[in-house]
């Protein structure tokens, strides 16, 4: 599962990101300097933002990056730690589960009744796709972090690199 | 006591308690608002393959990618050294004026980031060595970046503001602009603790002993860069050349290329490393604010939010005295939850509490957040405090110790900015 910590997310991750940063723009400008504005170019950038929410996410499961108060962890042993970690992952496991479930549900109802996007004639389970994907992810990332530990990092734990001097 | 009541009271105490263990938030919320919906028989369970989707698609809410990436992009620059030498420039000839030019520094930089912990590292790394030589304590210099760096969730343009607008309904335009003023009284009144402490010990000795006007001339001349991105942003948000989500990426495009092009600062590698960071940051908020949706929703069904409203004002403290209460909340619970959480944690209770109060919506929000910002610097989850000891190599605690003259000044100015709306309300 190595592969995932390598190109594959990274790449999905600036792709999107890149997407909807560009898109926005081009519409600005041709918003202004050509008076015109599609109804596409918003509604995919908002989709792009929806995956690129839940796979990265899952790169924030996987780099331990999740907001949560882990005053009691750092007080326990290193084996009632362990202990609580599992019952933690089984926990964001089953909301997981629970997502995945409900929303591949939601797409087969999309699928099947034809709900298709506002301005762009595709369905609508393909944008809806972020969820049962993004979620699965997730899942594999929580599994993999007991499987393949990642080694500590400590420039994880600040939000941009430290330089000093 | 109703059923619904006791299985609510029970949950959320369930709630705590893992949020007390280190459950991460999103899961607390998410499981929360799952208990809730199936214990109390009310909306869907199906609602979770939905709303994580619909709660993200969202317009607005697409500004906070945007301005997370301006300012991870900027952070990695040279604008903020460029806004320090500004604000040096203007306060530097006083007693503690570097301590002083590092909250303006924060406010300056302020204006193109959004997040309070990347301005008090990106500042800090510049300043902390630099007051160091200056014969400053090295954890008071620590705790000026910690402090200073608040700023940058309340100047716009600021992540909890889109977040706090997104959960609100409330324009998040408006929350830019009333933003201003009291990021600028919190920063003088910083300022002014700051001097005060300078006085009474032998930090901060000014080098220069004059004021130079052709110094804040040049300086203004190289800052150009790093103050043209709020008068674009925020000018263009008032005159209505763009929203707030457009203005966003308006912004990512001019940090680029001042940062990447003029500045030349770094490469490609390190753009694509800010777009990891960014997008990191995105998906540990996103899901909080897909569920805080969502558990919202749930309580108002239950209605929790109106039955906590009767609850408080059954207190008997009159207005003041639930304003004192309001920020005592909120101050412990900042001093838990990292603020941008905790605003969409405790919004769906508070905000009907401070309309009945007879707050503006736009003003209740910025007091809220300054209120809550006080929480990066206070234990035990200071945010800004651990960024200060990364970039300073202080111990945590010792660090929180020297900020507590900035607490006492930052309350100051939040009671100054709760009595006087027009603070906030300028622009109407």
């Amino acid at each position: 599962m190595r592969f995932l910590d390598t190109k594959l997310i990274k790449w999905f991750i600036i792709g999107t990101y890149s997407y909807f940063c560009l898109i926005i723009l081009i519409e600005v400008i041709r918003r202004y300097a050509f008076g015109a504005s599609s109804a596409w170019g918003e509604m995919t950038a908002r989709y792009a933002f929806v995956y690129l929410t839940y796979v990265a996410a899952s790169e924030a499961i996987r780099h331990s990056r999740h907001i949560r108060i882990d005053l009691i962890p750092n007080w326990l042993s290193p084996l009632k730690a362990r202990w609580l970690s599992l019952y933690i992952d089984v926990l964001t496991l089953f909301l997981a589960c629970a997502i995945v479930y409900y929303s591949l549900e939601l797409m087969e109802i999309q699928w099947s009744a034809g709900i298709v996007m506002s301005a762009i004639d595709l369905n609508m389970s393909f944008a809806h796709a972020a969820l049962p994907l993004g979620w699965l992810l997730i899942i594999v990332r929580i599994i993999q972090n007991w499987v393949d530990p990642l080694e500590k990092n400590n420039d994880e734990s600040t939000p941009i690199p430290v330089k000093k001097g | 006591m109703e059923p619904n009541s006791i299985i609510i009271l029970v949950i959320a105490a369930l709630m705590l308690v893992h949020l007390g263990i280190g459950v991460p938030l999103f899961v607390v919320l998410g499981l929360g608002s799952m208990a809730m919906i199936l214990g109390c028989d009310v909306y869907s369970i199906t609602v979770f393959g939905e709303v994580p989707f619909s709660a993200i698609d969202s317009w607005a809410l697409l500004a906070m990618p945007l301005f997370i990436l301006a300012g991870e992009i900027i952070s990695r620059g040279q604008t903020a050294n460029n806004l320090v030498r500004l604000g040096e420039a203007i306060v530097g000839w006083i007693r503690g004026g570097l301590g002083m030019a590092t909250i303006l520094g924060c406010f300056f930089f302020a204006g193109t980031s959004g997040s309070s912990s990347a301005d008090t590292i990106t500042i800090g790394r510049i300043m902390v060595p630099a007051m160091k030589k200056r014969g400053y304590q090295a954890s008071y210099a620590a705790s000026l970046a910690a402090s200073g760096g608040i700023l940058g969730v309340i100047v716009p343009p600021s992540l909890i503001f889109i977040i706090y607008g997104v959960a609100t309904s409330t324009s998040i335009g408006d929350l830019f602009l009333g933003g201003i003023f009291p990021g600028l009284i919190l920063a003088i009144a910083m300022c002014t603790a700051n001097y005060f402490v300078c006085k009474h010990t032998d930090w901060g000795v000014p080098e220069s002993g004059a004021f130079s006007l052709k110094e804040v001339g040049a300086s203004l001349w190289h800052a150009k860069f790093g103050l043209g991105a709020p008068v674009i942003i925020l000018g263009g948000i008032y005159s209505g050349v763009f929203t707030p989500t457009e203005a966003a990426s308006v912004a990512v495009a001019y940090v680029t290329i001042v940062e990447l092009l003029i500045h030349r600062s770094f490469g490609l590698t390190e753009l694509k490393e800010a777009f990891l960071r960014a997008a990191v940051v995105t998906g540990v908020l996103a899901p909080i604010i897909a569920f805080s949706v969502l558990l919202g929703e749930v309580l108002a069904i239950l209605r929790v939010p109106s039955d906590l409203v009767t609850f408080f004002f059954s207190i008997p403290v009159g207005p003041v005295g639930s304003v004192a209460l309001i920020i005592l909340v909120l101050l412990i619970v900042g001093s838990i939850l990292e603020p941008i959480a905790a605003i969409l944690v405790v919004m769906p209770i508070l905000l009907p509490i401070g309309i009945e109060l007879g707050f503006d919506s736009v003003h209740f929000g910025v007091f809220v957040v300054c209120t809550l910002a006080v929480g990066f610097i206070t234990p035990p989850v200071g945010i800004n405090l651990f960024a200060a000891s990364a970039v300073s190599d202080e111990p945590f605690l010792k660090i929180a110790v020297k900020a507590i003259p900035a607490f006492f000044a930052l309350i100051i100015g939040i009671v100054v900015i709760a009595a006087f709306p027009n603070v906030v309300l300028w622009f109407r």
